[in-house]
């Protein structure tokens, strides 16, 4: 008779399941298709089809009930371990973290500078002719010209001179000969305009012009004709805005004339591949005179604009002097505003493709894969490219782990650190466990009431506890200030260690408390009273019976907190955070042990040094799975299973 | 007589009166700090000074602690979590312990052999692929409690498979042989035999995995970096994690009210929770 039968209800359950985790995993799928992410994809595809092998046959009865736990083991355990275990063969930190295409294509696009002056535009983005494609920018480039100041029609009779005794030092002396200025004398240099009185000048008996006044000197004939050529070039100071330039000189006078210097527009339209002047009268100008609309030319609205922003971004546009000269565009306009910000780059790092190197046209510099992850400057090694990749180094970071100092020295403390840590803790947690567990080991008044409070700190949350006596063991946490001391407990390097092992002895000795209770019942009491009729005290009695019989039942125990010790994170980085440092701005600190230490080098340092990290991380791995395999064969857990 | 009980019992109490001391005094602090109007953990005497209940009522006030909405967040991804990582991993314990196939030994060492590996170590991994996630699955990947729930059962699947198989193997075979007899397959023995049968050690193991998630801290600061996203362990964390502005009084009253249910809880099945950590478990 068979009591067991498929019930309809299972069955009906089961392909609900079923079909609602297929249904779940192939619209991930699909989504993670449609973004690009293959390898996701695939893997979901792979799970899709494990779940229709595993509950649509009966091929394999213990993958049905292996299925959901391994496919989550997979994803979200084993990948990432395979990954970080992977990495520790790769050259891989922080400036080395593309692969070499993407950072070729950022040294590539990156390799440009500001040319020499530093030009500028505020430019119109669009494009040029019918084409959307053709992108193309209207720009207003303004030029200083010179012009006669408005409304300042006087003329001055000035003479060329130098003050104070200096004749870098250069001035003019004017003189309003026709009365047609507010200033009837003035003293202008570059800089500075001074109006004078006729007091405080001398005139010539001629024309009545103003020729000499206090610390003004005037250059001689042959002074004179030696600077004749750069006369036309000077510019002297005239009220605020203008200044004077001088004419041809008419025996020994020049005419000052006042002028001003004016900015105007010139227009140009800038395609990838060309660079046109326009005329002014084929644009429309704003208020300020720069140009918003031109011939041929269509302004792209905002939509265009965030449709085309990727390629504007990259885009560049030809310049009047040729490549490597080229515009570039900074910043897209802001919504409601007309003008984009670009300025003239030059393109200086070269990629060559065939050869696989970058040339810095303007240095003439050679850069070539170094084969260490970076382009190096072929005559100086010290100089290279940013970014570098990810470059396979095969074993460089094992071996850099023995060889180099600035790693090894740390390390080798930091190792002696993590098993004194395990051990100590392991052995105070135990010994402290066991004596009260023996004190413990009979009935007396208070039993309950010990075991409750004792077993407290194991009860709570132990983020909360070490969170807490963190803040005790502060400088000015209640340690010293209720014991009067002054003990740097976290500060110093020993003290650190000791409130180290202090915070773990007080978290794990109420679980070797619970232990050994237990382990104590199940050792029969018939032994200890067949050694005490033999004569034994109970000091021999612990010694030579209870003892071994203890650590021999709970050896894979001990070897379990150890290796759970060995990598205790959470007590470490919340109380300590591994500190203090060796040195000040070393990683690695006084009480990091193995897992801390290779955390902060991959996550809370400026340079992460993922390789290094993974390649720490391989060797922990070692240690503790070959602890952990040696703790189980001594515990014969595996052997059940043939 | 008198200098016999000493020697027999005296010193019992004696390291039970010190092991008590030793035990609570930092938790009698903190209850302190919890009522004290001192925003430190620097009370200078062991009797309270001062009895407010500012810090507690902050905690509910402040809208910039959403206290209640971190105990939230804790509560759903640990609860969710504990029994979803369960409900999954017991088929494969149940596995591992009563049925025969080819690979178990391997397998067992496998599994054991990733359960060793430093989850802290595979973060950066973790966040790659939940990144990668986000684009696709905006609520499974990174940011999301959807997403931490993800990895953290991924994370939890190893220990406890591992922790429900050592307790499963002290299941006497004997009921499993006989429904075998009476002609079950693997599932109705499994879910008809076994998860009944199992069912106070399931409780235990997802007690204790709760307990774990609870305490877990760095991979949910990474995850959830946004305060309303929070767990109660980053959040409360926040108070005193900033190096000037340490907030011990707001910190010790969070941290009291989010430790209470849990050691309670463990009080109550501690006779459970005992036996299961003898089978190898350490709890985090």
């Amino acid at each position: 008779m068979r009591i067991f039968k498929g019930s309809i209800y299972a069955v009906i359950a089961k392909l609900i399941f079923v079909t609602l985790a297929m249904s779940v995993l192939g619209y991930l799928m699909l989504a993670a298709f449609g973004t690009g992410d293959t390898n996701i994809a695939i893997f979901l595809a792979v799970c899709i089809l494990i779940v229709a092998f595993a509950y649509l046959t009966n091929i394999s009865i213990p993958l049905k009930f292996f299925a959901p736990g391994i496919m989550f083991l997979i994803a979200f355990v084993i990948v990432p371990m395979v990954f970080t275990l992977s990495m520790s063969v790769f050259k891989y930190q922080t400036g080395n973290m593309l692969s070499k295409e993407a950072a070729v294509a950022t040294i590539d696009q990156q390799g440009v500078t500001s040319d020499e002056n530093e030009t500028a535009y505020d430019v119109v983005i669009g494009h040029y002719g019918e084409k959307t494609s053709a992108i193309a920018i209207l720009g207003s480039e303004s030029v200083e010209v010179e012009g006669a100041a408005p409304g300042v029609t006087a003329k001055f009779d000035t003479v060329l001179g130098y003050l104070d005794g200096d004749k870098a030092n250069l001035a003019v002396l004017a003189t309003d000969t026709w009365g047609d200025s507010q200033y009837a004398y003035f003293l202008a240099t570059p800089t500075v305009f001074t109006p004078l009185t006729e007091e405080q000048v001398t005139l010539e008996e001629v024309n009545y012009s103003a020729v000499e006044t206090k610390g003004f000197t005037r250059f001689t004939k042959a002074e004179l004709s030696a600077m004749i050529e750069t006369i036309p070039g000077l510019k002297f100071k005239y009220e605020t805005r203008y200044f004077l330039k001088l004419g041809a000189p008419i025996k020994g006078f020049f005419e000052g004339s006042v002028n001003q210097s004016m900015s105007v527009y010139t227009y140009f339209i800038s395609t990838k591949d060309k660079y046109r002047v326009i005329p002014a009268t084929d644009v429309v100008k704003d208020g300020s005179g720069m140009a918003i609309k031109a011939k041929n030319f269509t302004k792209f609205t905002s939509a265009q604009i965030a449709k085309y922003s990727e390629e504007i971004g990259k885009i560049h546009l030809a310049y009047k002097k040729p490549a490597p000269y080229f515009i570039g565009i900074e910043t897209l306009p802001s919504p409601g505003t007309n003008f984009a910000y670009s300025i003239v780059q030059i393109k200086n790092i070269q990629y060559d493709k065939k050869a696989d190197t970058f040339t810095n046209v303007i240095t003439g510099a050679v850069y070539k894969d170094d084969n260490k992850g970076n382009f190096r400057n072929v005559k100086d090694t010290k100089d290279y490219l940013d970014p570098g990749w990810r470059q396979g180094v095969w074993f460089e970071n094992f071996t850099s782990l023995f060889t180099d100092t600035r790693i090894r020295d740390p390390l080798v403390q930091v190792f002696i650190w993590t098993i004194a840590f395990a051990f100590l803790t392991v052995l105070t947690q135990f010994a402290l466990g066991l004596l009260v567990a023996i004190a413990m080991d009979k009935k007396i008044r208070g039993r309950g009431v010990y075991r409750s409070l004792m077993i407290l700190p194991y009860a709570m949350p132990s983020i909360m506890s070490i969170l807490i006596w963190g803040g005790m063991l502060d400088d000015n946490g209640a340690i010293n200030s209720l014991l009067n001391l002054n003990v740097q407990w976290l500060h110093d390097p020993w003290m650190a260690k000791v409130s180290v092992l202090l915070v773990n002895l007080w978290l794990g000795f109420p679980y070797f408390y619970l232990i050994a209770a237990g382990s104590l019942q199940a050792i029969p009491k018939e032994l200890a009273e067949s050694a005490g009729i033999d004569g034994a005290n109970p000091r021999q009695i612990f010694r030579l019976i209870t003892l071994p019989l203890l650590l021999r039942m709970l050896t894979p125990l001990l070897i379990a907190s150890f290796a759970f010790n060995f990598n205790n994170f959470n007590i470490i980085y919340l109380l300590t955070g591994g500190g203090p440092s060796f040195q000040f701005g070393s990683v690695a600190g006084a009480t990091d042990i193995l897992i801390s230490y290779t955390y902060k080098l991959a996550f809370d340092t400026t340079i992460q040094n993922y390789g290094l990290a993974s390649a720490i991380s391989v060797v922990i791995f070692i240690i503790v799975a070959g602890m952990s395999m040696y703790g189980i064969r001594k515990s014969k857990v595996l052997d059940d299973f043939a | 007589m008198i200098i016999r009980w000493f020697q027999q019992n005296s010193w019992r109490h004696f390291v039970g009166i010190f092991g008590t001391i030793f035990a609570i005094f930092p938790l009698y602090l903190v209850v302190l700090a919890s009522f004290s109007s001192s925003q430190s953990l620097q009370s200078t005497s062991f009797i309270p000074t001062s009895f407010v209940w500012d810090n507690y009522t902050m905690l509910f006030t402040d809208p910039t602690v959403p206290f209640l909405l971190w105990m939230k967040n804790s509560a759903i991804i640990a609860g969710a979590v504990s029994l979803l990582s369960v409900f999954i991993g017991a088929s494969s314990a149940f596995a591992f312990s009563r049925l025969r196939f080819k690979g178990k030994r391997v397998g067992l060492q496998a599994l054991l052999l990733v359960q060793m590996f430093p989850s802290v170590l595979a973060l950066s991994a973790i966040y790659v692929i939940m990144e990668r996630v986000f684009v696709f699955a905006p609520e499974w990947g990174l940011g999301t409690l959807g997403g931490l729930v993800l990895v953290y059962l991924g994370g939890s699947m190893g220990v406890n498979i591992w922790l429900m198989k050592g307790f499963v193997d002290s299941i006497p075979l004997e009921l499993d042989e006989a429904a075998k007899v009476d002609g079950a397959s693997a599932m109705q023995t499994y879910w008809q035999i076994f998860v009944p049968l199992a069912m106070p050690i399931l409780s235990v193991v997802t007690l204790l995995s709760f307990i774990g998630l609870f305490n877990e801290f760095i991979l949910a600061r990474m995850f959830l970096p946004e305060s309303e996203d929070r767990t109660i362990a980053v959040g409360l964390q926040g108070f005193i994690g900033g190096q000037y502005s340490a907030n011990w009084g707001p910190f010790a009253a969070g941290s009291l009210l989010a430790s209470v249910p849990i050691i309670i809880v463990f009080m109550t099945l501690q006779r459970y929770i005992i036996g299961g950590l003898t089978a190898g478990s350490v709890k985090g």
